[in-house]
């Protein structure tokens, strides 16, 4: 019963918390971009959550994100599911075989998972708008590195006081 | 058996949600994805609205000392537009044309961003109940922004020109040489199938051209940037600073009434190249505005 109260205040957090990544991401992010790049808040919600909780949080959490963001936007649904469902597997498995709770580790996770990200994505969106590996240096990357810089400052001052710390590898949730 | 189907449980998860995904986008979205977005559009709504009306009230002296100085200016241009206006109306009488209509116009405010890596929607606070619907363009003070792919009840979604869905008839104020504008990465906004040797020079105006019948004649979009030929292509790069900016965008209007776009005025005397020639260039492939109104998303 214990356990799952604990499961259920969990989730809880987790909903809120993607709640609050989901608003920010929609109302925020343009005010904060540097020479036309922002961060993605979504990505980062996804990488620590696999990171935190295995691969399967992961694949489900980035699957409900991309659920998510594909309702908040008027193109693309299931698009991000698909990108999302597969980078958060793949953090989710990679994430036992480094040190998670390294600041620079977590920044190549992020700068990874957002090249592979778009990677998926940009076949999709771009629809013959662009050159795919022109926008990938010149977006992508920067992008990429500008939320691995947000995304440690994130770790340290707002996930780890609500309790998703890396520094403890908790059991998968399902 | 169960227990080796548990070993691949993390496989098996993203197999799920892989297959899922690629059914979600391969099929058409149904009714209950609509009604998630009208669901998300209720609960965003006030918490959007909120944050949208604190970063408003933070610069509301300096805009109101901005816009009466606006006033002043745009009462003087006003009245020598009426002028004009009377003239120009005599003049279509005179010469038969028929009279351009001119939509009704719905404020709205801009409440939510949604950017990818090459494109740009936005979300406005204005819906179905203040008679929005899809396919009706949005307007800044500036000149075009896009139009409406998503409208509930309160609020909507606009598809701007930088998103690369978006395609608009277009043609150039002074030479009339007509184009399909489009978003393309990298060089941003570009006036496209504009044919090699066309009338075309950079500081040009370029507006909609009413054609395909979603975007209302005469409504700026860019100013030519840059013009480039290369060896072997059958049309000139045209690259277009836009006249709206986008990153700052926070109010837009909504060209909510039919507008009675008339088809003969495009190509007729009124809108005739300077030179006397039909309007465009040789081979003018006369593009449209490649979505209707019936298909607001082009899809």
């Amino acid at each position: 019963m214990a356990s799952w109260n604990r499961t259920g205040a969990v989730l809880l957090r987790l909903a809120l918390l993607i709640f609050l990544i989901l608003l920010l991401h929609l109302t925020l992010i343009h005010r904060i971009r540097i020479l036309g790049v922002g961060p993605d808040l979504s990505i980062l919600l996804m990488v620590y959550l696999a990171l935190w909780r295995g691969a399967i949080l992961g694949t489900t959490g980035g699957f409900l994100i991309g659920i998510l963001q594909g309702i908040s936007s008027p193109f693309h649904f299931g698009a991000h599911a698909l990108a999302k469902s597969i980078v958060g597997f793949s953090t989710g498995k990679l994430g036992p075989h480094v040190v998670r709770e390294s600041m620079a580790t977590q920044a190549a996770i992020i700068v990874g998972a957002q090249i592979l990200h778009d990677l998926i994505l940009l076949p999709i969106v771009l629809n013959g708008a662009g050159s795919f590996f022109l926008v990938l240096v010149t977006r992508t990357l920067p992008g990429a590195l500008y939320s691995a810089v947000l995304g440690c400052v994130i770790y340290r001052f707002v996930l780890r006081p609500i309790g998703l710390d890396l520094r403890f590898h908790g059991t998968s949730l399902l | 058996m169960p227990v080796q189907l548990w070993r691949f449980r993390q496989y098996i998860m993203l197999g799920l949600c892989v297959v899922v995904s690629i059914a979600l986008m391969v099929m058409a979205e149904s009714e209950q994805v609509e009604s998630a977005r009208r669901v998300r559009s209720v609960v965003f709504y006030p918490l959007e609205k909120t944050l949208q009306l604190r970063d408003r009230y933070r610069g509301l002296a300096e805009d109101n000392r901005a816009l009466r100085l606006m006033v002043t200016r745009l009462t003087q241009e006003n009245s020598r537009l009426q002028d004009a206006e009377a003239e120009n109306e005599r003049l279509r009488r005179m010469l038969g044309f028929k009279e351009r209509g001119y939509a009704d116009m719905v404020p709205a405010e801009v409440i939510g961003w949604d950017e990818s890596a090459i494109g740009l929607n936005l979300e406005i606070d204005q819906g179905a109940e203040s008679g929005v619907q899809e396919g009706h363009p949005v307007v800044s003070v500036d000149g075009l922004v896009g139009k409406i792919v998503q409208a509930s009840a309160r609020a909507s979604w606009v598809m701007t020109l930088r998103s690369p869905e978006c395609a608009v008839s277009a043609l150039d104020q002074r030479s009339r040489v007509r184009g399909i504008v489009r978003w393309r990465y990298p060089g941003g906004l570009a006036l496209q199938l504009v044919p090699i040797g066309s009338d075309v020079m950079e500081g040009d105006m370029v507006l909609s051209s009413g054609l395909g019948g979603v975007y209302p004649k005469g409504l700026r979009i860019g100013i030519v940037k840059r013009v480039e030929e290369r060896i072997g292509d059958l049309f000139r790069t045209v690259t277009l600073e836009p006249v709206a900016d986008f990153d700052r965008l926070e109010e837009v209007a909504v060209l909510t009434g039919q507008m009675a776009v008339d088809p003969g005025s495009t190509a007729g005397a009124g809108d005739a190249a300077p030179d006397g020639g039909s309007p465009g260039a040789p081979g003018d492939p006369a593009p449209r505005d490649s979505e209707s109104p019936s298909s607001p998303r082009g899809e």
